[in-house]
């Protein structure tokens, strides 16, 4: 149940307000357009015209699921026409799934974005063309969906959809690079690996759709349209609970850096720097996430800590032990969080690597990783926002090699590799996200 | 005196109640878990098993990974898809091996404790056992010539359906307190729907393993694969809902750190305001924005200068006035959030005193919204019972006695009454 249209859509409105296209662009659509024509002349012989109701139920609902997009829980939005499309490819001869998934898609098309005749035909054509390749494909190796084994049906289906969706893939990315300019390779490989893994989770449902199509009617299609309208409710719901829940977030990220006076931004810089370092080292991605959680609320100790120390207590013992209880303090308020290691990583992240830290004393490997990559993280940006009186620049780079020099000393020196392959590669990237950032004083993503 | 040793007999007699009730349910749900476990092993150690059995038993671990946490307690899973097809296609006591398997699988992804996870083995195959043994009882009186196959089924899951939904009632009410009425029309009621829409699924696919033969058996597995997908959503959902009450709940223990204690007062106070209005047998949704404001009642602290939420000596008039703008600004920060919004009011007005002399507007009775009043009395008890810079934590029994004595005064009668019948459980 998942599309690319979603980024087709910006694409298209864009193409709309630029209006004036080139003549490669003008010439590659037309190609599209006219291979798509002259394989309806090859396998339009085969239609079975017979089977105009099951067509035009087809031509109906890809049309109508064309125009009901589901939010994506990765954002944007989403529409079941992929699985329509899987089935009516494995019921239906190549011919007959070209006319009708083209057709259905450049009418939904034009419905939703406005009727452009050059932009429909070719949307309408490059579906139509990854429909009959998938179908053409299914045959040719011996798919039957009235004979459902694994090697007789869901091998060749399986192969089928990913046909299908590499081909629409091209298309868009095609589409894409000669919009924009960027190499077709990168956007192309992007894409897939946007869609593959949700490609491949819609097969087995559609894989079954068709079965019952053949085995039971038709008609059992319909049954399937019925549930999106609650799955769209419950990923409405899921999205405006995420929603509150970065604004959530966000507004405690600001309140920590309010305890700083050169703080602001700071958590969401350690948190970016965690986060690259994190990926370098190859980490999954779910603990890729809790490093960015657990490096956003790393100084979360900190909230009240300024009124401790301006409580009139014993200046020594304010500025040690209180400044240091922030671990704990923030440690404690992390473990809330259902999954634990954000907490571990706020109480250890002033653990050093060779034991001398706090509040534990621990020593290499007994660090948590995570906590190990934002000591690193936080050091550095303390630094480059501590102050210095050189430009930024030059900075950064003093405070990278101090960073180095500390490896297997204050840091791991498996995680200062992994750093300075990021400040080598990833660092301008950053740097420019940040001044971005500091701009709209916002730290959202 | 005569008043805490009456409020001292109620609390033990309460709870003596409500400890022994959730010992034997507990206890109960642990054995037959425990029970189920060990038959499991002997029934496939003297049984063997099928090909077939070993698919349905390979699905079980997908289907019972996709875990929805209801509101406002209970859990669904994919699990009894599996089960209500192997009563059609399984051999007898493999529904009762998918049962302690989709236990055991969902006490491993929730992290639980093993008392816990005999406990949910013993929940899942409860129902199993009790279906499976309508069904013997059909056989040995001699009717099962009247019940054609799909009746026999339709019993089976009916009694299935019963059951479960029966037990998830019984231990909402003992374990959360909530009414087994409110729970039948909230979660009690999407347990129902949902496993009948289960008991259809697997009709449907016994037809289609009978029409197709063993090519059935792929259908089946796409069917779980596609289930999963389908509901996906809602698990979405309800883990993005646990994550989000977690980060206000870390927001409202943050701003905690603010005053001179710290600990877990908000979840603390939250727990008890829950319970409270659920004895009062308040709506459910009631309940959630009771959570919500409970939780983040303290929240505009945050605009209150840290030394004088610190100061142990008594306020001066303009420091009381700051401190007491406390509730109005943490409204006032609720009011633009989606699903916050809600439950402002009732943080605006948590320090309302039942007398009218409370603030900031100085209702009074019941014209301060009932979930104001529960709050107070939530915070007033966590308070009393928890450490302080100036004070050591009372004991419950004794704070109980501080609130009797407020009660009607500062505090609603009947809240205070209700927390004394839950007092036992916190």
């Amino acid at each position: 149940m998942r599309i690319e249209e979603g980024s087709c859509g910006s694409v298209f409105s864009f193409v709309l307000t630029t209006q004036r296209l080139s003549r490669g662009f003008q010439i590659y659509v037309f190609a599209v357009v006219l291979a798509a024509s002259g394989l309806v002349l090859l396998l339009g012989a085969q239609v079975r015209w017979a089977a105009w109701p099951e067509l035009l139920m087809f031509l109906a609902l890809i049309t109508l699921a064309s125009m009901f997009p589901i939010p994506d829980p990765r954002g944007g939005y989403l529409t079941s026409t992929p699985t329509l499309m899987y089935v009516l490819f494995s019921v239906h001869d190549p011919g007959s799934a070209l006319l009708v998934a083209g057709s259905a898609y450049a009418i939904g098309h034009a419905i939703s974005w406005g009727w452009v005749p050059w932009r429909t035909l070719w949307n309408g054509a490059q579906m139509g063309i990854s429909v009959a390749l998938a179908s053409l494909v299914f045959r040719a190796f011996g798919g039957s969906p009235s004979n459902p084994g694994i090697i007789t049906f869901l091998v060749p289906f399986t192969l089928g959809s990913l046909v299908h969706q590499l081909s629409n893939n091209i298309f868009v990315s095609s589409f894409y690079s000669r919009l924009r300019g960027t190499p077709l390779i990168v956007s192309w490989l992007a894409d897939i690996r946007d869609f593959l893994l949700s490609n491949l989770l819609s097969v087995p449902a559609a894989a079954l759709l068709s079965i019952l199509y053949v085995s039971v009617h038709p008609a059992t299609l319909l049954l399937y349209l019925a549930s999106l309208p609650v799955q769209r409710w419950a990923l409405e719901l899921y999205l405006q609970h995420r929603r509150i829940y970065d604004q959530a977030i966000n507004s405690l990220v600001l309140a920590i850096d309010a305890n700083f006076p050169q703080g602001a931004g700071h958590s969401r810089r350690v948190a970016d720097l965690a986060t690259s370092i994190a990926r370098r080292m190859g980490l999954p991605d779910p603990e890729v996430q809790e490093i960015e959680l657990g490096a956003l609320l790393h100084d979360v100790g900190m909230i009240g800590l300024v009124e401790i120390v301006d409580s009139g207590m014993p200046p020594e013992l304010a500025a040690v032990e209180t400044l240091r209880s922030h671990v704990t303090l923030g440690a404690e308020v992390a473990y809330e969080f259902p999954r634990r290691g954000i907490g571990d990583i706020v109480l250890c992240h002033h653990e050093r690597f060779d034991g001398t830290g706090y509040p534990r004393r621990l020593k290499g490997g007994r660090i948590p990783v995570g906590a190990r990559i934002v000591a690193v993280a936080e050091a550095f940006d303390s630094m480059i926002s501590g102050g210095f009186p050189f430009s930024e620049r030059v900075a950064a780079f003093e405070a990278s090699e101090s960073v180095r020099r500390q490896a297997g000393l204050a840091f791991d020196p498996e995680v200062v590799k992994a750093f300075s392959t990021v400040m080598e590669s990833d660092w301008e990237i950053m740097q420019k996200r940040w001044n971005a950032m500091s701009v709209s004083q916002d730290v959202t993503r | 005196m005569g008043n805490h040793a009456e409020t001292l007999e109620r609390y033990v007699s309460f709870a003596g109640r409500d400890a022994l009730s959730r010992y034997l349910l507990s206890g109960f749900l642990a054995f037959l878990g425990a029970c189920a476990l060990i038959g499991t092993v002997i029934a496939t150690g003297l049984k063997g098993i099928t090909a077939l059995d070993l698919l349905l038993l390979g699905l079980t671990i997908p289907a019972a990974w996709l875990r929805v946490r209801l509101e406002p307690t209970g859990v669904i899973t994919l699990a009894p898809v599996v089960v209500l097809v192997s009563f059609l296609l399984g051999t007898t006591y493999v529904p009762l091996i998918v049962a302690t398997l989709a236990g055991t699988v969902g006490t491993v992804l929730a992290r639980q404790r093993s008392i816990e996870g005999l406990q949910s083995i013993g929940e899942e195959t409860l129902s199993v056992a009790l279906s499976i043994a309508v069904a013997m009882g059909v056989h040995a009186i001699g009717l099962q010539h009247i019940l054609s196959w799909d009746m026999e089924f339709g019993l089976k899951a009916l009694v299935y359906i019963v059951g479960r939904v029966t037990i998830a009632a019984l231990r909402a009410g003992v374990m959360e307190d909530v009414e087994p009425k409110s729970f039948l029309l909230t979660a009690g009621r999407s347990m129902a729907v949902n496993l009948a829409f289960f008991s259809l699924v697997a009709l449907g696919l016994a037809y289609l393993t009978q029409r197709l033969g063993s090519a059935g058996y792929l259908t089946l597995a796409l069917v779980t694969v596609a289930m999963i997908e389908a509901y996906h959503p809602y698990k979405l959902l309800s883990d993005q809902r646990e994550v989000l009450f977690a980060s206000l709940t870390m927001i409202a223990h943050a701003v905690d750190l603010k005053d001179a204690y710290t600990g877990k007062h908000a979840r603390e106070a939250s727990e008890i305001a829950v319970r409270i209005a659920r004895t009062l047998r308040l709506p459910e949704a009631e309940v959630r924005k009771i959570r919500f404001a409970a939780t983040l009642h303290d929240i505009g602290k945050i605009g209150v200068n840290g030394k004088i939420i610190r100061k142990p000596a008594s306020l001066d008039p303009g420091e009381m006035a700051e401190m007491r703008r406390h509730p109005v600004i943490g409204a006032g920060i609720m009011e633009p959030i989606e699903l916050l919004a809600e439950a402002a009011e009732i943080v605006r007005h948590h320090h309302e005193h039942y007398d009218g002399s409370g603030y900031p507007d100085g209702l009074g009775g019941d014209g301060i919204p009932i979930g104001s009043r529960i709050v107070l009395v939530a915070d007033a008890f966590n308070a009393i019972t928890t450490d302080r810079p100036y004070r050591k934590a009372r004991t419950k029994i004794e704070a109980l006695r501080i609130l009797r004595e407020q009660s009607g005064k500062q505090f609603d009668p009947k809240i205070v009454a209700a927390l004394e019948s839950v007092a036992a459980v916190l």
